[in-house]
């Protein structure tokens, strides 16, 4: 080994563990202080939801409906596919789980009127409609272990913790009322 | 460096000696044996063949421990990392996450603390083993190679644990990243190729997934390229080359996806295009001149030609309303290439404009496409590629036919006209086109522009004998040199007679007569039809029909006179009196049932056509052979037979009540007339001349004189059964002939022709006369029994005939076609 090898090589080892370092402080403080909120999962299409080690959730809030769309300030909604959009949460009357409250491309803006603010990013846009992502669709199961939520995936709700900047993570999930805990 | 193991063994051996002899110290024989072994354990020696691996195994014991180490402990890594992957990726089950994480984290810190162990072994001065160095040189590698693939794991491992799915392709980058830059500080080839697979897997999750540029992609590719190139590792140089050109191509795709826009946005995307593909190609012709960056060289050509060649991805998101995106486009081409001197560019270009041409709609820009051409004309002159004028001479033919004819048709009031007039133009073209492709053969590099001059201006010359030979409307088209309402057409044909006359003027002045005999001719029509009223029908036939016959002779003659078969003359000759005889002939039979009072009246002109076409072909050879030239008498001939024999069977049939020629319009007894002393003078001739072997000619006048006679005396009186028995009886004659006449120019396409003749002749009549007599299945049943016997008997004869044929001598004719 050279000399600038020998301590360089210290120093790119260093670099990746500190990626997965910051990888893990970033979801663990999310998690800490985003605020929970509880989101009712959806069955989806297609209906092989588990592939592999993981299942594919779906929300109510997945799906932005009209009303909603046309009571914000987006324009031009067929190109808003691949565009990050910002939801507003609150929960539903005699209810745990949230729905959606308000969307718009602004944050502040929404900040103002909401507290619980998500930022999604929009799959598939049409006119009346928009299905939008938030990054917490994938729950990772050991493998095999997938078709117990995927069997029930009407009495699924995930509880989601949501930062101040709109991130999002997976903090818990339930199966009819119950966490769920793969290990 | 060396890396020839069997001098590096020698060197060994021979440092010991040294040593011995003092001539070097021993710390000196360490570091010349560790300078020679690095290599070799970069690039594994080959395995030599079994025979000699006994010797080989004698002669070197460190090459065996290494090799033995060396499978033992690759098998080992791929183990392993399969392990890992395996072990990892199903997300233990039991473990509670901290307790994955640590492990992980262990992992990784253990296998790179062990390569940077075993990498040091290399600059220990204390170790003189080699075997122990590359031993631990290699494992080293191997851990650092686990060590990347274990950080990649800890990434999917800690996206799992917390259910991370916004964008999975980050992580595949930051493994990709990091994997990299251990790859290149350690210099570590297949850590290196296992970054930038991973960098292509997440390139291309970006891209066609998440529609994202992926510019960083780049920098990898760019960084691959410089260090592979620095190490003088050629592979890597051509594949980052190839990597760099999809980096290119797919942001280009992307850019013109996202922003390309009409206006000036679009312009400057396509100059930058081609700006980008000159650089790609300037770049890739300068390293090809070293053969080691050959491959890499060629890639940034062809990615050079796809930067040219990409504004047609979308092409419509430049410019729909206008084609100046295409002026653009073709003049940066264009530009760059002169600049480069890529001579493919530049045809490239000449292609664009032709592409803007066709975009043109409108007279008002047409004429603006002389200005690319003439420009492209002169530059392939002045830069003498032969290629390039033929290209030039193409466009400059189309350019004339697209626009100047094209132009004609909007400023003509009338809807024919304008039609006529552009056919009428065909004359002086064809005359200017024939008269200057001569010239121009004899310049050395506009030689193959001249041919294709040439080969147009015969091919123009056609056009109007194929459209407007017929007895048509031409009325209200007025005679050229009346100009009037055609003025403009009647000032481009003085025009282009007059350049013609030039050209001609020039060929006579340096006493070309072979190109004068073939040009005068065509010029001359071309100034008679100026004078001449066309719009009289009986003066337009009349002049065509004898042009026409009179083209057939001296391209016949003179071609294989001149060229004895090597021009192009010589295949157009038979083009022309072929398609003559085919086109005439289809609207003669057209003709023929659409005015039915005069069916046999035009079946019989088409035979007095042909029969003159037949003439003609037997005074061609007559002529030629009496100056000792080889003529194929027999393409013609067969082709003549043909045609006779399909109108003479079309005239077999049941006609109803003829009217008598001299009832017909006057333009159709004229050239009655016309064709039947054409007939008689050639008849005249050809019996003057041939002395021998008339038989054929004799013959051929039973068919003329009988036509002849059937088309003069037809009548409205005469029975249709009459000429049915005379033209059955023709068949019959001209079948039976046609099976003779093949025996003596032992022609086997005639026999068989001839036989199918007979065939067809007899069933069509036995299906006449026995339709009504019979019930169906008997007819069929009789009718089978008859082709059976009949076709026995036709073979048999066609079987005798086919031996005389072979037996005496060789076909010719057959081995011409």
């Amino acid at each position: 080994m050279r000399p600038y090898q020998k301590i360089l090589f210290p120093v790119i080892v260093a670099a990746q563990l500190f990626v997965l370092v910051f990888m893990i402080a970033k979801q663990e403080l999310l998690l800490a202080n985003g605020a929970k909120v509880l989101l009712k999962c959806e069955p989806i299409d297609p209906r092989s939801l588990f592939s592999g080690d993981y299942v594919n959730l779906n929300y109510e809030i997945s799906t932005i409906e009209h009303d909603i769309i046309s009571k914000s300030n987006l324009k031009d909604i067929a190109n808003l596919e691949g565009k990050d959009i910002y939801v507003a949460l609150r929960l539903r009357a005699n209810d745990r789980h949230c729905n959606i409250a308000a969307v718009s491309d602004n944050l502040a803006e929404l900040k103002q009127k909401y507290s619980t603010v998500i930022r999604g990013r929009v799959k598939w846009a049409d006119v009346d409609e928009l299905r939008v992502k938030y990054g917490v669709e994938s729950y990772f199961v050991p493998q095999g272990e997938g078709k117990i939520i995927e069997k029930s995936l009407d009495n699924v709700s995930v509880e989601v913790s949501i930062s101040d900047n709109g991130d999002s993570a997976i903090s818990k999930l339930f199966l009819d009322n119950q966490e769920v805990k793969f290990y | 460096m060396l890396k020839n193991t069997e001098f590096i063994q020698q060197l060994f051996k021979e440092l010991k000696e040294w040593v011995d002899r003092g001539i070097i110290t021993s710390s000196q024989k360490i570091k010349i044996e560790n300078l020679y072994s690095a290599p070799a354990e970069e690039d594994p020696p080959k395995q030599p063949a079994l025979k000699d691996s006994a010797a080989a195994e004698k002669k070197s014991d460190i090459k065996d421990n290494i090799n033995f180490a060396r499978v033992i402990i690759g098998l080992a890594v791929l183990s392993l990392s399969v392990g890992i992957i395996i072990f990892y990726a199903s997300n233990w089950r039991k473990m509670p996450p901290v307790f994955k994480l640590i492990q992980i984290f262990f992992v990784i810190i253990a296998l790179y603390g062990g390569a940077y162990y075993f990498l040091q072994a290399k600059r220990k001065s204390s170790i003189t083993d080699r075997s122990v160095i590359d031993s631990s040189l290699l494992i080293g590698r191997s851990l650092l190679l686990l060590g990347i693939i274990s950080y990649g794991t800890g990434i999917m491992l800690v996206a799992q644990i917390y259910h991370i799915s916004s964008h999975p392709a980050n992580g595949l980058l930051a493994w990709a990243i990091g994997a990299y830059a251990m790859a290149v500080l350690m210099r570590e080839k297949y850590s290196l190729v296992l970054s930038m697979l991973l960098f292509v897997i997440w390139d291309m999750w970006e891209y066609f997934y998440f529609a994202n540029a992926a510019y960083i992609f780049g920098i990898p590719v760019i960084l691959t390229l410089w260090f592979s190139f620095k190490i003088k590792e050629y592979r890597g140089v051509t594949a980052s080359s190839i990597l760099f050109s999809v980096y290119c191509l797919q942001l280009s795709i992307f850019w013109i996806n996202h922003y390309a826009a009409n206006g000036y946005v679009g312009y400057l995307m396509i100059t930058g295009f081609i700006i980008a593909g000159l650089l790609m190609n300037k770049f890739g012709k300068e390293l090809r001149k070293n053969s080691d960056l050959n491959n890499a060289g060629t890639v940034f050509l062809i990615t050079g030609w796809i930067f040219y060649l990409i504004p047609f991805y979308k092409l419509v998101n430049f410019q729909p309303e206008s084609s100046l995106s295409i002026i653009i486009w073709g003049s940066a081409v264009l530009i760059v290439s002169l600049l480069i001197r890529d001579k493919y560019g530049c045809y490239f270009s000449a292609f664009l404009f032709f592409l803007w041409s066709s975009a043109i709609l409108t007279p008002a820009t047409a004429y603006w496409y002389a200005i690319p051409l003439t420009v492209l004309a002169i530059i392939f002159y002045i830069e003498k590629d032969p290629l390039g004028i033929m290209i030039s001479a193409v466009s400059f033919i189309y350019f004339y036919y697209y626009f100047t004819i094209g132009i004609a048709d909007t400023i003509l009031i009338g809807e024919e006209a304008d039609v006529l007039c552009m056919i009428m133009m065909q004359f002086p073209l064809a005359a200017f086109l024939i008269i200057y492709g001569k010239i121009m053969t004899n310049h050395e590099l506009l030689k193959n522009a001249g041919r294709i001059f040439n080969v147009f201006g015969w091919f123009s010359l056609s056009i109007p004998f194929i459209l407007i030979s017929w007895p048509m409307n031409m009325t209200n088209m007025p005679s050229l040199i009346n100009f009037g309402i055609i003025k403009n057409c009647s000032i481009e044909y003085i025009v282009l007679s007059v350049a013609a006359l030039a050209g001609l003027s020039f060929l006579i002045l340096k006493k070309r007569n072979e190109s004068i005999i073939f040009a005068a001719p065509v010029l001359f029509l071309g100034l008679l039809v100026f004078f001449l009223p066309f719009h009289h029908t009986a003066t337009r036939m009349i002049t065509l029909h004898l042009a026409a016959i009179g083209f057939i002779f001296l391209l016949l003659f003179y071609s294989y006179l001149f060229f004895e078969g090597k021009s192009f003359e010589n295949i157009f000759a038979f083009i022309f009196a072929i398609g003559l005889i085919v086109i005439k002939g289809a609207g003669f039979i057209f003709l023929s049932y659409d005015d039915k009072q005069f069916k046999l009246a035009y079946l019989i002109g088409f035979i007095l056509l042909v029969i003159i076409c037949f003439l003609i072909n037997k005074l061609a050879d007559k002529m030629l052979s009496d100056r000792g030239r080889y003529f194929p008498v027999n393409i013609l001939d067969v082709i003549c037979a043909a045609a006779v024999w399909i109108s003479v069977y079309l005239a077999s049939f049941r006609v109803e009540a003829q009217r008598s020629i001299f009832e017909a319009q006057p333009v159709v007894i004229e050239m009655t007339f016309i064709f039947l002393a054409l007939s008689v003078i050639l008849y005249s001739i050809l019996l003057k001349m041939i002395k021998k072997d008339r038989i054929i000619l004799y013959l051929s006048l039973i068919i003329f004189i009988s036509s002849g006679v059937i088309l003069l005396t037809a009548d409205a009186r005469i029975p249709w059964e009459v000429y049915s028995f005379t033209f059955n009886l023709l068949l019959l004659i001209i079948s039976a002939v046609y099976m003779y006449y093949s025996s003596i120019i032992k022609s086997k396409l005639l026999l068989n022709f001839a036989t199918a003749a007979i065939v067809i002749h007899i069933l069509t009549r036995y299906f006449d006369l026995f339709w009504d007599m019979f019930s169906g299945s008997l007819l069929f049943i009789i009718t089978g029994i008859i082709g059976l016997a009949g076709g026995y008997l036709l073979e048999k004869k066609r079987g005798d005939i086919s031996k005389i044929i072979k037996t005496s001598g060789e076909d010719k004719w057959e081995k011409k076609i």
